[in-house]
């Protein structure tokens, strides 16, 4: 039609019964010869290739599974608040795809404390800048060498990280705006 | 001493016991109605069947009445139990009434719970007669209610009216499916210990009428606590839900019921009713503001008034006629209050008319069960932290009120008319200075100088010291209600108030003090907070 | 030049340029996006993308509701095609409870998926054509989504908030003469494809207000992750139903379009050949539907007994209180799990983690439309304001799903 070139896809791969094709163990071991005790777990549930690493390979990490391993796209960033649950209360969670390869992967970061941090991936994928402006503006995770630090889906006077496990539902803000008025014992988070 | 197998565990019991037991001991809970280890053993409900192999035979056998013997294999899975537990399901259910929207029970019922645990095989289409209809929704008491149509026909309360209370209120007439759970000819379920019966009962036929209708249970809170009606201090969880007061027939309810714990020295599985149906008083009645009397008008006031005023009056009178100053102490009153009232009043002020209670103080029902005749918590824990009995002994106090050498009183807890007769209001009139510490609402209220709402047992942490000498600990359900305090933490804030520095001043401070004075307190489970979604199977049974 | 909102005109005597905010209460930006742009004339210099409009707390709610409430937040994620939310989302729970669902009931995830993709991009298209100027061809498409709403009321009992899934199966089962219903649809819905391509594919106006607009290369694309319509019209051939085919989508026979340049008139078209290849999916569905059988899962921990034998017998009744009563209900073990599904805008992933609670730890949507709403300012930088407007609708950016 007027001069698009319009086709359709082969479809001559085979995907697994359980919905994803993920990267095999043999893309861990060549990480691991690559980063030695920096990847300090890796697991294989729910036919998922997982893999725990120290938060300071990770950008060498995330340089060499886009540029080696064919890892094209991050799929997704996500924040978690293990509060509760474990030592290493945050963690940050990255889901890479390669379309080559049609292999997934999922990259886990645990952080400590309450302030916590990690490098920046903005540069490497332009997807990373807002994900971590999310992660900042819903659990208060830092990410260093981000470009535009700032919240993302909440207004700028929010008091807090609500995705946090100690932030509860049903908190309430202060009043903003031109009418408030801040009374002492006004709510707040 | 019996070795056995509980599916592929190997555990060792004393001769003689259960084989339901030595499963529980190998960490195997095997499902039961009519069982339970207060009770004699009666084997009626064949739910408890397991596989027993013994010298190469096999047999399907009830594990409530099997004793132990060295050797067995058991297996409570495996094809054949779960058929014979389907089998006892299918007949326990065909004739139960489809009660459970408004059935009490729901969420802590062994049917529902067993239904599902054991394969969930709906066998209804096999009825082919009508279901047999019995009475439903019988007052067979002041505090039970019997829905003969949803018993199981455990007869667990049976046996607890015959051997327990020795009652014998309860029984079965008829036979086959007519079997109806009823009361004995001219008896009504009117003991001392009714609703024991309806902890005992694995279904909703035995229910509370208190509770009836007044919240599912999966909303309730439970906060382990101890009984402060008699001083036996029998163990119990208070079940509460402070989040829906949308849903009380009565505003500010918070407590819905409260059950016992079980403790083998103290109260086994049981509690009296007065202990379990007592807890009007925690929510309502409530003096929830400070009251102060100024100018002849009692009117309301706030924490910081009225504290400073307290801490004031104290001050002054302890300074310069502190022999007119009487402190009445309480044995309702936790360890960790006494010591702190000890400490200032004691220690610091250096009164002399200091004590915990007065003859005049009547005496309660002693059974041979439960209940003692000391209707207080902790006159034990009064006792051993010495605080002198006998300062107005045999009603001295009002004497030294009557002849003017007594001018000044702090009264912690006593519900003063009740304590002292109607005849006494008019002596107490007479006072300088009547400071009240109370939970409730006082009806002489209008005679002190001023009222200080108190924490009740259920909304602040201590420890009881049973008739026993056992020391037993509480804790809190849920903040106290309006302004009230708890003793400790307004004692110790008098204290700074009036600039006397007692030794111990905080929670930490005064539990080791306490700890130290008094060693059965020491090395106690401290107390959980209170912990959501109650399940029957939590109170042992 | 004064301030305007806080923005300081940039320095130098340039008379012509502004700070506007196009949105949030725009027509062009729904769903809700702000627009912060910086003009020069008609020439747009720089931008903001501001979301978060519609940011309702999905996530935190989700996180305080047991598994199976959580259907009614996650209908409300792409809301134009809520099926396939709900699909994803207990697709990845039965993953952690190891369940499948019976053949009758995949059979019916896929028909319905695909006839809620229809409708997302039949509203896509409407959505756009009409910011053109095309008011024809939204009336079209809005009333060839009418014909499929109201089969899928009959089905689900709902038009946009559908939650027709549960954990372990479906809400309904079809009803009697389902398939004969949707099948009379097929020529209807066809015959309005067909109209709007004859109206809109060869129109002068719509190619010379959509050609060569918005476009960005593959690698741009990939870095922003794009996936779904936007990415195969820039020649990028992803498809999760073909790259990690789920239920019984390896054994269809379909296409999926691909175009090359990535403009919106590319994507415009793409959406449109989807449309039909969706029905066409219809069609084998309904033929290899088993027209008897469970829809859900036989496990009495996870699927509700049928009403009739609840209100009369005491089996059905106990088993419907156990799955409904706080303390009771179902627990998947621990563990993280993430799987995605074809949405109407791509790849929609659902990261779940569970610590073997009643209530999911944490319940992770991975939005389709957030690369590419990311991917707004570099698409709009450049051109005109008048070129907001296509490229915005071509993304299909869905508040819902977007804000979370």
């Amino acid at each position: 039609m007027s001069g698009t070139h319009e086709g359709a896809m082969a479809k001559d791969g085979t995907g697994f019964r359980d919905g994803g094709s993920w990267a095999g163990p043999e893309l861990v071991q060549a990480l691991r010869e690559r980063f030695g005790d920096g990847l300090r777990g890796e697991s294989e549930t729910f036919g998922e290739r997982e893999i725990t690493i120290r938060r300071e390979i990770l950008p060498a990490l995330a340089r060499c599974l886009r540029d080696e391993h064919g890892f094209e796209m991050l799929l997704d960033l996500c924040g978690v608040d293990h509060l509760g649950q474990r030592a290493e209360r945050f963690e940050v969670v990255y889901h890479f795809y390669g379309l080559a390869a049609n292999r997934r992967l999922r990259v886990c970061v645990p952080l400590t404390g309450e302030q916590p941090e990690l490098p920046s991936l903005a540069s490497l994928w332009k997807a990373a800048d807002w994900f971590e402006r999310e992660a900042w503006d819903l659990y208060g995770i830092r990410f260093a060498g981000h470009p535009d630090p700032r919240r993302l889906l909440l207004y700028d006077e929010f008091v807090g990280h609500p995705l946090r496990k100690d932030y509860k539902m049903k908190a309430r803000q202060p009043l903003i705006g031109p009418g408030a008025r801040q009374e002492e014992d006004a709510p707040h988070v | 001493m019996p070795k056995l197998i509980v599916d592929g565990r190997e555990v060792e019991v004393p001769t003689g016991t259960r084989l339901i037991e030595a499963c529980k001991a190998a960490g195997v809970v095997v499902p039961h109605f009519c069982y339970h280890p207060g009770l004699s053993v009666a084997g009626n409900c064949r739910m408890c069947m397991v596989e027993i192999e013994m010298g190469g035979r096999s047999r399907v056998a009830a594990s409530c009445v099997e004793p132990a013997v060295d050797g067995m294999t058991v297996r409570t899975q495996g094809a054949e139990v779960r058929d014979t537990r389907q089998g006892v399901m299918e007949f326990l259910l065909l004739n139960h009434p489809i009660d459970c929207p408004s059935c009490d029970c729901a969420g802590e019922c062994k049917l529902q719970d067993y239904y599902m645990d054991w394969g969930a095989v709906d066998t209804g289409s096999r009825r082919e007669t009508e279901p047999v209809h019995k009475p439903k929704r019988q007052e067979i008491g002041p505090h039970v209610m019997l829905d003969s149509e949803r018993c199981v026909l455990c007869t667990r309360c049976v046996r607890f009216t015959q051997e327990v209370t020795g009652t014998h209120e309860l029984g079965v007439e008829e036979r086959g499916s007519h079997s109806t759970l009823h009361l004995a000819e001219g008896k009504r379920l009117d003991n001392a210990y009714s609703g024991n019966v309806v902890d005992l009962c694995p279904v909703g036929a035995l229910t509370d009428r208190t509770f009836r209708f007044q919240r599912r249970v999966w909303f309730l809170k439970k906060a382990d606590s101890i009984c402060p009606g008699c001083s036996r201090g029998c163990n119990t969880e208070i079940h509460f839900d402070e989040k829906r007061d949308y849903k009380n027939e009565r505003s500010g309810r918070r407590v819905m019921r409260i059950k016992p714990r079980f403790n083998a020295q103290v109260n086994q599985w049981w509690l009296c009713d007065e202990g379990r149906y007592g807890f009007e008083g925690i929510d309502f009645g409530r003096l929830v503001r400070p009251l102060i009397l100024r100018h002849g008008v009692v009117s309301p006031t706030d924490g910081e008034d009225a504290l400073a005023e307290a801490a004031r009056l104290l001050d002054d009178m302890a300074r310069r006629h502190p022999e007119q100053l009487a402190v009445l102490l309480s044995p309702d009153m936790s360890c960790e209050a006494l010591l702190a009232a000890r400490s200032l009043f004691v220690d610091q002020l250096k009164l002399s008319r200091v004590d915990f209670g007065l003859s005049l103080d009547p005496a309660g029902l002693e059974d041979g069960l439960l209940r003692t005749a000391d209707r207080h918590p902790n006159r034990m824990g009064c006792e051993l932290l010495k605080l002198k009995r006998g300062a107005f002994a045999d009603g001295t106090l009002l004497d030294e009120i009557r002849e003017g050498r007594v001018k000044g009183l702090v009264c912690f807890r006593w519900d003063l008319p009740a304590l002292l007769g109607e005849q006494a209001r008019e002596l107490l009139g007479q006072l300088r200075l009547l400071i009240v510490l109370t939970p409730q609402a006082q009806a002489w209220g209008d005679l002190a100088t001023l009222q200080l709402p108190v924490a009740l047992y259920a909304e602040q942490d201590g420890t009881f010291v049973n008739f026993q000498g056992k020391a037993q600990r509480f804790h809190a359900a849920f903040p106290p209600m309006g302004e009230a305090v708890g003793e400790v933490d307004l004692l110790l804030e008098l204290g700074q108030r009036m600039g006397r520095r007692p030794a111990q001043s905080s929670h930490e401070a005064l539990r080791k003090r306490l700890e130290a004075e008094l060693p059965q307190t020491a090395g106690l489970e401290a107390p959980r907070a209170p912990e959501h979604r109650v399940s029957k199977e939590a109170a042992p049974r | 030049m004064s301030e305007f909102h806080g923005v300081p005109a940039a320095p130098g005597p340039r008379p012509a340029e502004m700070t506007l905010s196009m949105g949030p209460s725009h027509p062009t930006t729904h769903g809700i996006v702000r627009l912060k742009v910086q003009v020069q004339g008609e020439e747009i210099t720089d931008c903001d993308v501001e979301i978060g409009y519609l940011h309702r707390g999905f996530e935190k709610m989700c996180e305080n509701h047991p598994w199976n409430q959580c259907v009614v937040y996650v209908d409300r994620l792409n809301y134009v095609s809520p099926i396939i939310n709900d699909v994803g989302y207990h697709m990845a729970v039965e993953k952690l409870l190891d369940l499948e669902l019976p053949a009758r009931g995949q059979w019916m995830r896929m028909l319905t998926s695909e006839l809620m993709r229809v409708c997302d991009h039949q509203t896509c298209l409407a959505a756009s054509c009409m910011e053109l100027g095309a008011f024809t061809a939204f009336l079209y498409l809005i009333k060839g989504r009418e014909l499929i709403w109201e089969v899928l009321e009959k089905i689900c009992g709902a038009r946009v908030t559908t939650s027709y899934t549960r954990i372990g199966g479906l809400a309904y089962e079809p009803y009697d003469g389902m398939a004969e219903e949707i099948l009379a649809l097929m020529p209807d819905l066809r015959d309005i494809h067909t109209e709007i391509d004859k109206l809109m594919t060869d129109n002068r106006i719509f190619i010379d207000r959509t050609r060569g607009i918005g476009a960005l290369d593959r690698a741009t694309c990939l870095s922003y992750g794009f996936t779904g319509p936007v990415a195969r019209a820039a020649g990028i051939e992803y498809d999760v139903r073909v790259q990690h085919p789920y239920m019984f989508y390896s054994q269809l026979d379909f296409d999926v379009p691909v175009c090359s340049s990535g403009d919106c008139y590319d994507r415009y078209l793409v959406r449109l050949r989807e449309m039909e290849q969706s029905l066409r999916i219809v069609e084998q569905c309904l033929a290899r539907l088993p027209r008897s059988g469970p829809v859900c899962v036989e496990d009495a921990r996870v699927t509700l007994p049928a009403k009739e034998k609840v209100y009369t017998r005491i089996e059905p009744l106990m088993q419907h209180f156990k799955q409904h009563m706080w303390g009771h209900m179902i627990a998947p073990p621990a563990g993280s799990v993430y799987h995605a599904v074809e949405g109407g805008n791509g790849e929609l992933g659902f990261y779940l983690v569970s610590t073997g609670g009643e209530q999911p730890w944490k319940v992770r949507c991975r939005p389709p439309c957030f690369g590419m709403t990311q991917a707004l300012k570099e698409m709009i930088i450049g051109g005109t304001i008048a070129d907001v407007v296509p490229i915005f609708g071509s993304i299909n950016m869905i508040g819902g799903e977007l804000d979370r």
